[in-house]
């Protein structure tokens, strides 16, 4: 076991071991990368970030315009297709006379 | 420039205001950053982070302190969010280590010492081991004691710093001094 005395010269000793110190320097380039990492976070904020929440929207409207061009496209009958369909009501007599078409029955 | 002048200008965003500025200052923000993460390139990215708030926070800032001061205080609360972040970080590798034993724990960081460029080559050995013993002191001694050892900052000074009374820091000082003579003690007598 060390002597007690010495022990507290030697933290003394250390205690002072800082005294006089230097301030520790940055370089002349310093003001330089700054200013370049400052311009960096700027441009990255500039660029407009991925979000979810407008992928979202931009979805929803897309999903939108697709199906109004669909239905739309789709709805106007063709001429052919009127023709068939009024073919086959009348095959199966399956039209409502008009009463101007009505023609009542003469007793002679 | 006078210091109001200069946040007037620092204000209005003139460039060579802040150029200034950051030469007015980057010393001392980069000892302040060292003397706490005791790593040149830490200190440096700090610093420039340092220097980054105050380029963004100008505009908000209230000459209730001196630039001086707040910029200090900037630095200084910066390390320690570092610091804290990374004893958060060797927990978790800790931890990690623990429940996979294969993989080692990154202890490198905090195992490395790095001499302080301003050390006198004859105290390098003794200015080590002050280091280590300040790195064991409660948060506010070692800021304390950091900014007057390092920043050779008055008491009144690192009172403005710390948003403190010139008492408080006479005490934390005080106090600061006890627990690393304590500390070194320890060691010595285990050496």
């Amino acid at each position: 076991m060390k002597n007690k005395e010495a022990i507290h010269k030697e933290v003394e000793k250390t205690m002072h071991a800082l005294d006089g110190l230097e301030r520790a320097a940055t370089d002349d380039y310093f003001f330089s990368r700054l200013e370049a990492r400052i311009d960096n976070r700027y441009d990255e904020k500039a660029e407009p970030a991925f979000s979810w929440g407008i992928a979202a929207v931009m979805l929803v409207i897309l999903c939108n315009i697709a199906t109004f061009f669909y239905f739309a496209g789709g709805a106007g009958y063709s001429e052919a297709g009127t023709e068939e369909i009024t073919a086959m009501a009348e095959e199966y007599s399956l039209t409502v006379p008009s009463v101007y078409e009505y023609e009542p029955e003469i007793n002679e | 420039m006078q210091e109001s002048e200069l946040i007037k200008q620092l204000q209005l965003g003139n460039h060579d205001a802040f150029r200034s500025l950051v030469e007015e200052y980057k010393d001392r923000v980069y000892n302040t950053c060292l003397g706490f993460l005791r790593n040149p390139e830490d200190a440096e990215d700090m610093a420039q982070e340092v220097f980054m708030k105050v380029y963004e926070s100008v505009g908000d800032f209230r000459e209730d302190a001196a630039l001086g001061t707040w910029i200090y205080r900037i630095a200084v609360t910066k390390s320690l969010e570092l610091i804290r972040k990374r004893k958060r970080k060797k927990r978790f590798a800790y931890l990690q280590a623990f429940l996979n034993p294969e993989e080692d724990p990154n202890t490198t960081a905090d195992s490395d010492f790095f001499p302080h460029p301003g050390i006198a080559v004859e105290n390098k050995e003794r200015a080590e081991i002050l280091m280590k013993a300040i790195e064991k002191l409660p948060e506010q001694q070692r800021i304390a004691f950091t900014l007057h050892k390092l920043e050779y900052l008055s008491y009144k000074e690192i009172a403005r710093v710390m948003d403190n009374s010139l008492s408080a820091v006479e005490s934390l000082m005080h106090r600061a001094k006890k627990n690393l003579q304590q500390e070194l003690f320890d060691y010595y007598q285990s050496d």
